[in-house]
């Protein structure tokens, strides 16, 4: 699971669970705080597919902050205004920047909250595939 | 004539805005939650044209003004003047946009078909008056739905429409883009890539002609209601773009920015709701000539949250002026000047403040030319 893809799952999933997630590394390692979490702007570039140009479609309020976990950085920017969760997910960044840490089990509980919200669309996804339609033209056979 | 400062009055308006909370306050009170939770497409239009996404936000701003559309933008767009803005997200790829609604006027049968998903479309427009009652029926589960939380305890109903959907495949539903197969058989032209920096209307002055950039992110904050009445005026015969929708999409992307610590990597900093619309325009044809070289070109749309008019209107007044004429929605700067919430509502508004001085030299001059009659 690369970072755009753990960062993504940490964004949709609540703030307790990502606490969870961090909970024993900041148990077991030195956490300290380089940058306070702090509300941010952050402006959505979009390509449109007419004449595939690039355009602002607006900004989305964020929250972000960096830490180190025993010495190494970590960052985290998430949609919202969740400093709790920013800074679990920052947490969570910085123990896994670390290669000589043993990633399995954090990794392990992101994977678990990926199936979970998996689990948790399947039931819209029913309910909107049932809304495909088949038009019929009057008159054709 | 130049304005001219007042002063006085404060403790009248101190007594108005206790006033206004007077008429805010009601014995029932409305939590945000809720707000955001019964007034979705309300919470979308407040956050699309205040140009700042933030459910919560504009469900506060809601709250805090009484419910009125202009206030809460104004609102918004003041809260974020206030915030920095550390970051540019990379650039978000709609057609990879997990779908909850997908349609096409153009074509019957598209690839991955079309999903009616959550639309008014198809309802009978009755009040339906058992909604007089305070409605708290399994509401946290229908939400849940909808939010794909998972928190919520299944009912049995919920098991058996369950077990009978169980044929029907729970993945997220992403689709190609329709315009992609008029593009492979060669009946819209393929377009390079355009890298160009985009403008920022927020940050710099608009001059004309505007870039494409500029006119796109005018339009996404755009009033709803003006760039309705732009995109129907032409339609009408005050323009000449009646577009087909080639595909109308409501979904979520994820917005993702550069690691601070590696920008060659990137971080998702979470999904947001859009509304994407593109329309085919046929061109214009009088002469024979013509119509043996008509061609289709595109007018785009793309909106926060869910707003289908908007969206299709943007696509039109976007096509639009790619035309020429004299119509109003084929004029640039009229288009892109007077569609925005916030300078619209504060320029009428300011009528309301006192003009005293100027007033009285309009008078004056009126007094003397009837003297002089």
């Amino acid at each position: 699971m690369n970072r755009r893809e753990r960062t993504a799952v940490l964004a949709g999933a609540r703030t307790e669970e990502v606490k969870d997630a961090a909970k024993e590394i900041r148990e077991s390692c030195e956490i300290q705080i380089l940058k306070q979490p702090q509300k941010t702007l952050v402006m959505v570039k979009v390509r449109e597919s007419v004449k595939k140009s690039l355009f602002y479609l607006g900004e989305v309020l964020a929250t972000e902050c960096m830490v180190t976990v025993n010495g190494i950085k970590g960052a985290s920017v998430m949609a919202g205004d969740d400093f709790e969760k920013c800074i679990s997910a920052a947490i969570i960044d910085g123990y896994l920047n670390d290669a000589s840490n043993d990633h399995r089990a954090v990794l392990e509980k992101i994977e678990k909250l990926k199936e979970k919200q998996e689990k948790a669309r399947e039931k819209l996804n029913r309910q909107l595939r049932k809304s495909k339609v088949n038009f019929n033209v009057m008159g054709e056979q | 004539m130049a304005y001219v400062a007042v002063t006085g009055g404060r403790e009248a308006i101190e007594q108005s805005l206790k006033l206004l909370e007077i008429f805010r306050e009601s014995g029932e009170d409305i939590t945000i939650s809720c707000i955001k939770e019964n007034m979705g497409l309300l919470i979308d239009k407040i956050m699309s044209e205040a140009g700042f996404y933030s459910r919560d936000y504009a469900a506060l701003a809601l709250k805090q003004c009484e419910g009125s559309v202009e206030e809460a933008v104004f609102l918004l767009r003041a809260y974020r003047s206030t915030l920095p803005r550390n970051y540019y997200s990379n650039p978000v790829d709609t057609s990879d946009m997990r779908l909850i609604r997908r349609i096409s006027a153009a074509f019957k049968d598209i690839p991955g078909g079309q999903i009616l998903g959550p639309t008014y479309d198809y309802s009978h427009r009755l009040l339906n008056f058992s909604l007089m009652d305070d409605g708290d029926l399994s509401d946290s589960a229908v939400s849940a739905v909808r939010n794909g939380s998972s928190e919520e305890k299944l009912s049995s109903e919920d098991e058996e429409e369950l077990s009978e959907d169980a044929e029907i495949s729970g993945g997220d539903i992403r689709c190609g883009r329709v315009t992609d197969l008029l593009k492979a058989d060669g009946v819209m032209a393929e377009v390079e890539q355009d890298d160009t920096e985009p403008f920022d209307v927020t940050s710099n002055l608009l001059t004309f002609p505007a870039p494409r950039s500029a006119r796109l992110q005018t339009f996404a904050r755009s009033d709803a209601g003006f760039l309705g009445g732009v995109a129907y005026s032409s339609m009408r015969g005050y323009g000449a773009v009646h577009p087909t929708v080639s595909e109308l999409r409501c979904g979520y992307v994820e917005v993702c920015v550069p690691y601070v610590l590696d920008e060659e990597d990137e971080i998702c900093i979470g999904e947001i709701l859009v509304t994407e619309v593109e329309a085919l325009v046929p061109s214009h044809t009088e002469t024979d000539e013509d119509f043996d070289k008509m061609t289709l070109s595109g007018g785009y749309g793309l909106i926060f949250g869910r707003n289908e008019n908007k969206a299709i209107a943007m696509s039109i007044a976007d096509a639009s002026l790619e035309t020429t004429g004299d119509s109003p929605s084929q004029d640039e700067e009229f288009v892109l000047t007077h569609g925005d919430c916030l300078e619209m509502s504060g320029f009428i508004s300011h009528l309301k403040l006192p003009h005293y001085v100027t007033f009285q030299s309009s008078l004056d001059r009126v007094r003397a030319k009837g003297e002089k009659r």
